[in-house]
């Protein structure tokens, strides 16, 4: 385990990149729980971790003649700032299709530390 | 053909406003307009009716060829006998100047008129001779209510959308009405591309061959349709629904694809009901082979074959009479598939989305 930052250093919905063991790594803060992924997108290697945060956008099958209603999930996501490619912050999954993800490091918080197992 | 069931999806029976003007009542006052532009030929420069390039349908007067009476029923038992089709999906000829019809009734009294005249003189099931409805897209409503007062017919075995310049494109939800109609009614939809004559292309204005037109016209059409029923989740909101496109060849399949996917996966929050990769859902889809591209290699169709699904996403169409139909050896010449692969391609596929 190696000790990455401080709780109070993230407040909900941001992000820090760290770097550990020579490759960084993005922690975030998502309601009080951390989430570790790796800052590479896997479109163009992008720094995916230093994207916008935010709530995924979601959709229901509209009634006929309709457009969708769209509303804002409980699933929050990080937007690589390169193109656009978006990720879900508690899996590492792709938005859009999640064969594609980034890979995920466990985190572990205590006495106000975070800590990350890499 | 080896011994082979012989399944043509796309020949275009070629009837005249002359043929159909009998089955609009006669307390209809739209047929005197169609008893007018059936026989209004079509040097008449105010015309009831818009042609295409050249009277009779073809296009490119170079060719020359005896050709079948294809608007009579002998002329298409004819064609099947030469051939060896074992069945034929008939698609309308004049459906190719809807493009040109502004949102008056023409489309809606002619889609009426032709469903008729096709059931009581040409189709037959017993005879493999099959039809689709040409869809009015512009009264979803009423194309609606014509494919829910026809579907059951036995000869009737789909929905066929002529995807020239459609505005907006097929994916908008005020088509839902039809999707709705086709899924209720197990009917499946053809997307068959139209805007191919220099006269008619529409897209863009100021070509001058129909070299140009051609090559690019049923592409602008179904690659319109494509991103636009994909994009606007389609698929998903009518999931029962099969889709067929036509006369749009094999090339512009999986291009369309990664094109597609590569957007998606950027900006998938535009399109919040798709469930997957567009691809995945083309993949879903079937294709006419016609017209196949010629290529130097036929390994680069086998990719393009691979890329799009497999064969089994391919439905043999002949496009006769129009001059860049395919024989079937078009299929049976292609030498890396299997027997089972080109059967399934000939006939089986079809049957089965079909259900004959």
């Amino acid at each position: 385990m190696i000790e990455v930052c401080k709780v109070g250093e993230i407040d909900h919905g941001e992000s820090k990149v760290v770097k550990v063991k020579g490759v960084e790594v993005g922690i975030f803060n998502i309601e009080g729980e951390f989430y570790a992924l790796l800052n590479s997108c896997q479109h163009q290697s992008g720094p995916v971790c230093t994207g916008d945060i935010r709530r995924r956008v979601g959709g229901e099958i509209p009634p006929l003649g309709k457009l969708p209603d769209e509303y804002f999930t409980d699933d929050y996501v990080v937007i690589c700032p390169w193109h656009g490619w978006t990720y879900d912050i508690r899996t590492g999954k792709h938005a859009g299709d999640p064969g594609i993800g980034i890979p995920t490091y466990k985190v572990l918080v205590e006495d106000q530390t975070v800590y990350l197992d890499v | 053909m080896g011994g082979k069931t012989i399944f043509d999806t796309d020949a275009h029976y070629v009837e005249t406003l002359y043929d159909i003007v009998d089955y609009i009542d006669d307390d209809d006052p739209w047929k005197l307009k169609f008893e007018y532009g059936s026989t209004a030929k079509r040097s008449v420069p105010i015309s009831f009716w818009p042609s295409l390039s050249r009277p009779d349908g073809f296009n490119y007067p170079s060719i020359k060829r005896r050709d079948i009476d294809f608007n009579t029923k002998e002329g298409v038992v004819q064609l099947m006998e030469e051939m060896s089709f074992d069945k034929i999906l008939l698609l309308s000829e004049q459906i190719l100047t809807f493009a040109m019809l502004e949102e008056d009734k023409r489309q809606t009294k002619f889609a009426e008129a032709y469903i008729q005249y096709m059931l009581d003189k040409i189709a037959d099931a017993d005879e493999g001779m099959y039809m689709s409805i040409p869809v009015p897209y512009n009264d979803p409503v009423k194309a609606a209510e014509l494919i829910d007062e026809y579907a059951d017919e036995k000869a009737v075995i789909g929905a066929c959308v002529l995807t020239a310049r459609i505005q907006p494109p097929m994916g908008h939800r005020k088509y839902d009405p039809i999707y709705d109609a086709c899924q209720r009614a197990d009917l499946p939809v053809l997307f068959h591309g139209g805007s191919a004559t220099l006269d008619n292309f529409g897209w863009v204005s100021g070509f001058t061959t129909i070299m140009e037109t051609h090559a690019l016209g049923f592409l602008f059409d179904n690659m319109t349709t494509v991103a636009n029923v994909v994009a606007q989740g389609v698929p998903e909101k009518f999931p029962k629904l099969n889709f067929v496109f036509q006369e749009t060849g094999l090339f512009w399949i999986p291009m369309m694809m990664y094109r597609m996917d590569m957007e998606y996966l950027r900006m998938q929050d535009e399109a919040v009901l798709l469930r997957k990769r567009p691809s995945e859902y083309m993949k879903e889809f079937y294709y006419g082979t016609q017209p196949m591209e010629i290529v130097p290699d036929k390994k680069y169709l086998q990719y393009v074959i691979e890329m799009l699904g497999g064969p089994e996403r391919l439905m043999y169409a002949s496009d006769y009479p129009h001059e860049d139909f395919d024989d079937p050896s078009a299929i049976t010449g292609l030498t890396f598939l299997t027997e089972e692969e080109k059967a399934g391609i000939l006939a089986k596929n079809a049957e089965e989305v079909f259900g004959v």
